[in-house]
């Protein structure tokens, strides 16, 4: 069930460790319904990928399968020389996924709603401590002092995701953005290699969608991390990806540079369908688009 | 109408003769200890997989047989030192708490985990059978017949008074040692449960997974463990309770996981099933309407309710669930969309 990179595509123009993270081939099928078909894509690590598209166009159902919760149908997906998904054989459970290093956070928030902002934090971190259920039963020294630890270490990624003193407030008494950064703050806590954000700007005014495009520019430096990015605001994805993929009824069709993205006519279609496009082509006021908010069509935002 | 009739009667009867009455709130607050600890099985595992487990009352009743087993297995008799007498009781609690534990863990990796996302009815039609495999298996193993436990208790104990031979009052309130052994026994219990789902890691991940599921699996949780440990520890609290209820009613048969097992699965919705507060205050409302239907409502001076007795008593729970059911259907502490565990 395991691979090495060098097995598994000899003589790649890059370092087996400069790749991440490998998807090959990869499909998913409901049923008669192909939600994602047979997507290549290779994520560098501590790079920003971007993972765009219109409406259904399976980049959720991309996600899913990364993270466990799909086994996909066919193909593969190698993380870190590891094959932890593989369509014809096994593939690993979200859990084992988290634990290897991948942390995600949701299109619509799912924190533990119940719970305060640093219990929240303190599950994130799950995977990382190691004392059992005997041995706090027990109140070893070790359980202690790491359950210490943790909760210093949850107070320090409030304080980074900027929630410093919201650590005992319930999450669902928590604003709509704040529980967007608390989200953030609990994925992190496992201390990933591999972010997936899914839509973090999602429901956001433009001040605030700044701020967190910042954030992830900031996180992604100074925690040495790799994030795939899923989004629908075209300002906030080619602003901070150094690569975008785009995905229409689930099969990649471009990928590359934000800028270069921008200008693919194939793109362009898919969002704006082909008249769409031909008019686009004419006038720069076209508005039946994919986003509420104002110049988000590839053409506007390059403007 | 009839429920308000009753309570009225119970206040001027508790106004009337006090000492009758606090003398059946002692019995039922006993009681109500032994149903909280089995209602607590009930919710746990409903608040992490939103099954209601029938067979919870059998892996109760089978926490009794053992522990009676096991008193008989050490050959205690009551002659023996104290010491030795309250080391073969807390040999046959926790030896029941591990037995109750076992059989409700290997139900949920047998049967319920491989249901997980079949149809809700699958699984619930699966624990009634469970509830009748154990019942049977009971049955082969100890007969048919009401058991008495060997004695642990010296007999000049069994009736004796702690309020008047400890302290001195002249009342006629009855506190014996088995009651107090209950209430000692049960309320470290709810602490401990309380801190375990509350504080440690382990209880994190469990309200986790009960919360959101999918979401706490993205967190690295093993949610099948989580779910594993909640019937462990769901069943080592039926374990414990059926250690103790073996020598409070001094008898143990097979079927008796039938009627506490209705009556804790009650206290556990009256209380908001899935809310752990919620089961222990259920578990002693149902314990004090259990013991003052039985004994004080027909003794009620005026005779008014002469023609009350024990076989009222389950049209008096059940109405109090369907009463719950009607004015507040998510229970006392629950609430619509709640935290389960």
């Amino acid at each position: 069930m395991t691979a090495t990179m060098a097995e598994v595509k000899p003589g790649a123009h890059v370092g087996s460790d400069s790749i991440i993270l490998r998807a090959e081939k990869i499909t998913k099928q409901f049923g008669g319904l192909t939600a994602v078909n047979a997507v290549d894509l290779d994520i560098y690590r501590g790079s920003i990928q971007g993972v765009i598209g219109p409406n259904g166009a399976g980049k959720t159902t991309f996600f899913n399968m990364v993270a466990g919760i799909y086994q996909p149908t066919e193909g593969r997906i190698i993380f870190e020389d590891m094959v932890i998904h593989d369509g014809g054989g096994r593939s690993s459970r979200p859990d084992q996924v988290a634990e290897r290093g991948i942390a995600r956070t949701f299109q619509n928030i799912r924190l533990f709603a119940n719970m305060t902002a640093l219990e929240n934090v303190l599950i994130g971190m799950h995977t990382r401590m190691r004392s059992s259920p005997l041995g706090a039963l027990l109140k070893l020294p070790s359980v202690s002092r790491e359950e210490q630890q943790a909760r210093g270490q949850a107070f320090q990624w409030l304080a980074y995701v900027g929630l410093k003193g919201k650590g005992n407030e319930t999450a669902k008494n928590l604003s709509y953005g704040d529980q967007r950064r608390l989200e953030i703050a609990r994925a992190l806590a496992s201390w990933p290699h591999l972010l997936l954000l899914d839509e973090p700007t999602a429901g956001m005014n433009p001040t605030e969608k700044v701020q967190m495009t910042q954030f992830i520019d900031r996180m992604r430096h100074e925690l040495d991390l790799t994030v795939l990015l899923i989004e629908h605001d075209m300002r906030v994805v080619m602003g901070i990806s150094d690569n975008v993929a785009v995905l229409d009824h689930g099969e990649k069709i471009a990928q590359g540079l934000p800028i270069e993205v921008q200008r693919n006519q194939q793109v362009i279609e898919a969002y704006l369908g082909k008249s769409g496009a031909e008019a686009a082509a004419q006038s720069t006021s076209v508005r039946h688009d994919i986003n509420s908010g104002p110049a988000q069509t590839p053409q506007e935002a390059l403007q | 109408m009839l429920l308000v009739l009753l309570a009225i009667g119970l206040i001027y009867g508790a106004y009337d003769r006090p000492e009758l009455f606090a003398q059946y709130i002692i019995i039922g607050v006993a009681n109500g200890a032994l149903i909280a600890l089995i209602a607590l099985g009930y919710t746990l595992v409903y608040g992490i997989v939103e099954l209601i487990n029938f067979a919870h009352g059998e892996v109760f009743m089978m926490g009794a047989y053992f522990a009676l087993t096991v008193v008989a297995t050490t050959g205690v008799t009551t002659e023996k030192g104290w010491l030795i007498l309250a080391a073969a009781a807390i040999l046959a609690l926790l030896g029941s708490m591990v037995f109750s534990s076992a059989i409700n863990w290997g139900i949920d990796r047998v049967a319920y985990r491989r249901l997980r996302h079949a149809p809700r009815l699958a699984p619930l039609i699966c624990a009634i059978g469970f509830s009748f495999i154990l019942q049977q298996m009971a049955v082969y193993w100890k007969g048919g017949n009401p058991l008495s436990p060997p004695a642990l208790i010296p007999s000049e104990y069994r009736a004796y008074n702690i309020l008047q031979e400890w302290f001195g009052l002249e009342t006629r309130i009855r506190i014996r040692p088995l009651d107090l052994a209950v209430v000692l026994i049960t309320i470290p219990l709810l602490i401990l449960l309380q801190w375990f789902i509350q504080r440690t890691r382990t209880g994190k991940a469990m309200r986790a997974t009960a919360q959101d599921r999918d979401a706490a699996a993205l967190m690295g949780i093993d949610v099948n463990r989580a779910i594993s440990i909640a019937f462990i520890v769901g069943g080592a609290l039926a374990g414990a309770a059926g250690m103790i209820a073996v020598y409070y009613i001094n008898s143990a048969r097979p079927g008796m996981g039938f009627r506490y097992g209705l009556y804790a699965f009650t206290a556990a919705v009256v209380g908001g099933i899935g809310n752990l507060n919620g089961a222990v205050i259920g578990g002693f409302i149902i314990g004090i309407a259990w013991s003052l239907s039985d004994g004080f409502l027909k003794t009620y001076p005026g005779g008014h309710f002469s023609w009350w007795g024990a076989q009222w008593t389950p049209a008096l729970i059940f109405g109090l669930l369907v009463v719950t059911m009607v004015f507040r259907p998510s229970g006392i502490l629950g609430e619509t969309t709640a935290e389960k565990v």
